[in-house]
């Protein structure tokens, strides 16, 4: 009986477990868009999501033709882009003096490729220019319901418009990762290049 | 349709509610009050399904869930007269909190239409083992004076409790 039992509670608990990890991957391209005023005006983004979440997002839906397909895309990255909206985008830039205000997304679109994945391209503004200097700056993406987890493959991709913006980046990813919070932080200092020092 | 599916399975595949589902079943069975009990789970449990479109709780829902399972099978296990208000109210409850902890996964994009057939599923599903283990409960009330219906009811509260002390612990 004490050995049912404790299957029992095994089993139920392994199911909490595991009910609570569903997880999907999103792979991350960042491009800083900055100013002749070395100053952050915006984020150019490229989130390329996995098979499994691309074919969960088009289930249902009529892509039987090119138009049809580019309707249903056109639908889904407007309920997305609305959505995202409401988690500020999962993205936090900040730098020590706390976040950094960011504005709405206008410009956006979705592509499916040929490896059957969903691409969204946006453009996320800021809401005022931020000005670079050897202060650093702070990038993260975080879903506060911790089902999407947004990873950099590597520094590479994470670029800046202007070849010469003389900026590094360096991502770190912490030890242990909490639900809700980012997977890896990433961390841009930029040289102070701006045009009232040369 | 896999929504659907999912939605169906969900009540069943989630610890929480199905430790839940089988206290106020258990006590509903025992006390033999369950029809207008039955409508307002149903009831109930779809205003939850629409307050987690709208509201976010800054709470462990399943722990909660838990703690009400164990409280409610305490309850059947000392087998007293619970006041129909009383039973109704936990019933009530019971059904907001699960109704409100019964979403698919989230994901940005989906369409609504496939989180309300996912959720017409869990709603199906949550209301059928209601009923059938609330009937069970009731036709086996007085088998053996109570007795299976009290040990059961001491299992699940042993489950509950168990889980709830690991899910603190991990």
């Amino acid at each position: 009986m004490k050995k049912l039992l404790l299957l029992i509670i095994t089993v139920l608990f392994s199911q909490t477990l595991w009910a609570a990890g569903f997880h999907y991957e999103i792979a991350v391209n960042t491009t800083l868009n900055i100013d002749e005023n070395h100053q952050l005006q915006s984020l150019s983004m490229q989130w390329l999501n996995d098979q499994n979440t691309s074919e969960l997002l088009l289930d249902g839906s009529d892509t039987s033709t090119p138009m049809m397909l580019d309707l249903t895309l056109k639908s889904i990255s407007k309920r997305m882009t609305n959505a995202l909206k409401k988690v500020d985008y999962l993205t936090h830039l900040g730098d020590d003096s706390g976040p950094i205000a960011l504005g709405d997304v206008k410009d956006y679109q979705l592509q499916l490729n040929d490896d059957k994945q969903l691409l969204l391209t946006f453009h996320l503004p800021l809401k005022k220019p931020y000005p670079l200097s050897q202060k650093p700056l702070t990038l993260s993406h975080a879903d506060p319901n911790g089902t999407a987890i947004l990873l950099y493959r590597s520094a590479e991709h994470i670029q800046f418009n202007k070849p010469d913006a003389q900026c590094k980046t360096q991502i770190t990813e912490p030890a242990l990762i909490i639900h809700g919070e980012s997977a890896q932080l990433i961390q841009i200092t930029c040289d102070n290049n701006s045009p009232n020092n040369n | 349709m896999p929504f659907f599916t999912e939605g169906l399975l969900h009540p069943l595949v989630t610890p929480s509610h199905v430790l839940v589902l089988l206290s106020i079943s258990l006590l509903l069975g025992q006390q033999a009050k369950y029809g207008v009990a039955w409508l307002g789970y149903l009831f109930a449990f779809i205003i939850g399904l629409i307050a987690n479109r709208v509201l976010t709780l800054d709470w462990q829902i399943e722990q909660t869930l838990l703690l009400i399972a164990l409280v409610i099978s305490l309850i059947a296990l000392l087998k007293r007269n619970i006041p129909t208000l009383v039973l109704f109210s936990m019933t009530i409850i019971s059904a907001l909190l699960l109704g409100f902890d019964s979403t698919p996964i989230v994901l940005f994009g989906l369409a609504t239409q496939k989180i309300i057939i996912w959720q017409a599923g869990a709603v199906i599903t949550s209301s059928l083992f209601l009923i059938v283990m609330t009937l069970l409960a009731y036709y086996s009330r007085t088998l053996l004076q109570g007795i299976p219906l009290r040990v059961a009811a001491s299992w699940i509260a042993t489950v509950a409790l168990l889980i709830l002390t690991l899910s603190f612990v991990a």
